[in-house]
């Protein structure tokens, strides 16, 4: 049996952690050779954000599992969580902005508040959550924002997403930059269709067995972090069937 | 890791200039360098050393609130104080010194945004009070007659230094310099030699690098940035 490489000081915050992505992300990290001792999982309280919680500490004796309970579509939420992180003297690593919200609509229905709420959770928090690492000295090494091939080609119908999505890729371009004197390497990963709840909101007829599932994507944020992820860094890594 | 490096240290930075010789108004500590204000980089690379208790920086008097509000952004959370500038580089650093809290001081300057985290451990780690970086001069240098312009003799580039920051200071030894060279009316233009020559403390000499280059000119800063943005070297 390997013996688990457990580094104390490495943590990681995983937003959206209560399904889809984040929660197999959540489950991928705290497998014992990704070395993490520490997972904090935010999302709305929920039964499922419980479970996964659960799920998740039963993996790995030696990695903690932090239940966070915020709401990333109040601007105010990244404030209570760097409180939250820093009353329980939680010091990230790696932070994985995966919480993601779309409500499709044309441009004739389209409300301004919903394309407001859709920037809020896919592009302010990660900003606020980033910035906010950075103001509280948190030692990152790795942040991960994960966008959407949508947000390379808009889609007719799915305005707000698309154009969250593209700030998200533009955001992570300036950021691979602006974090460089920080030794912090960043990783924008697009995927393309894949079985999430999210997804079936964007296409209600899909089957979902037919298109990639949340735990691929999940192990290729896990190679991406891993020391053989630094020979793949790329501009946005797109991942899709 | 030794004693001395766990000693908390307070971190001097030397930023009031007037950038009379670069491309913009403001300052050339304020420059956007890849980014950043040129000067954040001396901050970024503190913020990850938990011996640095504070920060203290100079700023003209019209950049006060410019030099606040980098440091706030920049300064992941670590106190930090901004000073006024002195008359010369030697009343700035003088001021900085005096108003710091710890004995061990490192002194740097905002004009060199290459100077990392393993620089400062480094001095900190070094088992001598007092230390800087100083680089091998890779050019022939001579004198000149400036009256006549005509060459006098070479200078041995065996014997002389490229003085780099950052540097460290027993504070004291640093504090007890400076009042000895305003009582002699001396200017040093950097703080090592007038510690050597001033007081009875020494100071250690570690290898610096032709990357921690000094930004002033326009084209220091093109070069830095084209530096910045190559791979690791």
């Amino acid at each position: 049996m390997i013996e688990a490489a457990v580094h104390p000081q490495k943590s990681v915050m995983i937003t959206g952690a209560s399904r889809g992505i984040g929660l197999e992300t959540a489950k991928s990290l705290a497998q014992p050779e990704s070395g993490f001792s520490k997972i904090v999982m935010l999302a709305r309280p929920s039964r499922e954000l419980s479970d996964g919680c659960d799920h998740v500490a039963s993996i790995n004796p030696n990695c903690e599992v932090v239940k966070l309970e915020a709401d990333l579509s109040d601007p105010a939420s990244a404030d209570y969580v760097f409180g939250v992180l820093d009353s329980q003297k939680i010091r990230l690593t790696t932070l994985v902005n995966n919480a993601g919200y779309t409500r499709p609509a044309s441009i004739n229905e389209a409300e301004i508040s919903d394309f407001q709420k859709t920037m809020q959770v896919n592009v302010y928090s990660p900003f606020q959550l980033i910035q906010g690492a950075l103001r509280h000295n948190h030692p990152l090494t790795h942040l991960i924002n994960i966008a959407s091939t949508a947000g390379i080609g808009g889609r007719s119908g799915w305005l707000t997403y698309s154009a969250s999505k593209a700030a998200v890729i533009s955001m992570s371009e300036v950021l691979r930059e602006e974090l460089k004197p920080y030794g912090i390497d960043v990783i924008c990963l697009s995927p393309g269709r894949c079985a999430t709840d999210l997804r079936k909101t964007l296409a209600p007829d899909e089957d979902p067995n037919t298109i990639m599932q949340p735990d691929e994507v999940a192990s290729i944020i896990k190679l991406m972090i891993s020391p053989l992820g630094q020979l793949l860094k790329s501009q946005n890594l797109v991942v899709r069937t | 890791m030794n004693d001395l490096a766990q000693k908390p240290a307070s971190l001097l930075l030397l930023s009031g200039g007037v950038g009379t010789r670069t491309r913009h108004h403001e300052p050339k500590q304020f420059f956007e360098l890849c980014g950043h204000p040129m000067m954040a980089y001396a901050v970024i690379a503190a913020t990850k050393i938990d011996a640095i208790s504070e920060i203290l920086v100079n700023a003209p008097k019209e950049f006060h609130d410019r030099t606040h509000e980098v440091m706030a952004n920049y300064s992941g959370g670590k106190p930090f104080k901004v000073l006024e500038c002195g008359k010369t580089r030697q009343d700035s650093s003088f001021i900085l010194a005096q108003a710091a809290q710890n004995d061990t001081v490192l002194l740097h300057e905002t004009a060199r945004p290459f100077v990392t985290r393993e620089m400062y451990q480094e001095l900190l780690d070094d088992p001598e009070g007092n230390a800087g970086y100083f680089h091998d001069i890779p050019f022939s240098m001579c004198k000149i007659d400036r009256k006549t312009k005509m060459v006098l003799k070479g200078v041995s580039r065996a014997k002389v230094f490229d003085v780099q920051l950052p540097q460290k200071f027993n504070r004291e030894s640093l504090i007890e310099a400076h009042q000895a060279a305003i009582a002699a009316g001396k200017i040093y233009t950097e703080d090592s030699v007038m510690v050597t020559k001033m007081t009875e403390a020494r100071v250690h000499a570690l290898t610096g690098s032709s990357r921690n280059m000094k930004v002033t000119s326009q084209e220091d800063f093109t070069i830095a940035e084209n530096l910045m943005k190559s791979k690791k070297t």
